[in-house]
């Protein structure tokens, strides 16, 4: 009982905190579920990096606290500091959780996908070939040399 | 000013929830989905409360620090299970209303609305 009344008085000292953390995590959530809207810009969609969430998911991960702090900052708004600082506390979890989760899923998917074993490269002209021959047709061939010059 | 102390509590929080989840999309890459494993378990007919890895990282390991702190008598793993609590509660919130939108729209059955934010 008594754990449950210091778990009690330690959420109503950080109400603002707990709160700007919980505006922080709908935001974020409900920039996932809006994903799936045909509204949705596509640039939002796209990734810088596999390796990242989407540019979505990053903005809305980074906005509230960045948005809170700045009116902290330039507006002196010292009572909403509390929930600032709790956007903080969320952001830094969730970004660094949602980074590491893109990150491993996209490791397991390069190692799921079959290596290239032969990758066929442009081929370029032959330094024998004479530099003045603009254009000039090739066939296929076996051997040493990969192309016969036809013309 | 955003105490030490705390934001160690919600990364260390955030870095439990992300080795469960990462665990489970690597997996999922690797075309080896853990649906229904431990873990990975949701509740049968309230699929919009998030499964229990989430309960584990979100709640389990403020707990844990919170209960360190109380019989190890160190403020400061307190302090960090305040971090942990305010991430752990806030993440809790926001997935149970992501699953519980996606459960009233219909547009995905339940355990395929785990982890839609993944790039796939």
């Amino acid at each position: 009982m008594a754990i449950l009344k210091e778990i009690k008085s330690m959420i109503s000292d950080n109400k603002q905190q707990l709160l700007g953390g919980i505006a922080s995590s709908l935001i974020y959530y409900g920039n996932v579920i809006a994903r799936d809207q045909p509204w949705y810009p596509p640039e939002l969609k796209q990734q810088l990096d596999p390796h990242l969430p989407s540019n979505g998911d990053l903005v809305a991960a980074v906005a509230p606290p960045a948005v809170l702090y700045s009116i902290v900052k330039l507006g002196k708004k010292t009572k909403i500091r509390g929930l600032a600082d709790g956007a903080v506390y969320f952001g830094v979890g969730n970004i660094t959780s949602r980074i590491a989760v893109q990150t491993l899923y996209a490791e397991g998917k390069a190692i799921a996908l079959p290596a290239a074993r032969f990758i066929p490269s442009m081929a370029s002209m032959s330094k024998y070939v004479p530099s003045n021959s603009a254009m000039r047709t090739v066939a296929p061939t076996s051997g040493i040399s990969k192309y016969a010059i036809t013309s | 000013m955003v105490e030490k102390n705390t934001l160690i509590g919600a990364l260390v929080t955030g870095i439990a929830d992300a080795a469960l989840e990462g665990y489970y999309a690597y997996m999922d890459a690797q075309g080896k989905p853990l649906r229904g494993q431990f873990p990975y378990l949701l509740i049968p007919g309230a699929e919009f409360i998030p499964p229990l890895d989430d309960w584990i990282a979100c709640a389990g390991v403020p707990a844990l620090l919170y209960a360190m702190g109380k019989f190890m008598k160190k403020p400061a793993l307190k302090s960090m299970a305040k971090g942990g609590a305010i991430y752990g509660i806030s993440t809790l919130i926001g997935v149970t209303a992501m699953q519980a939108s996606y459960q009233l729209q219909g547009r995905y059955t339940p355990p395929q609305a785990r982890y839609t934010y993944i790039v796939r």
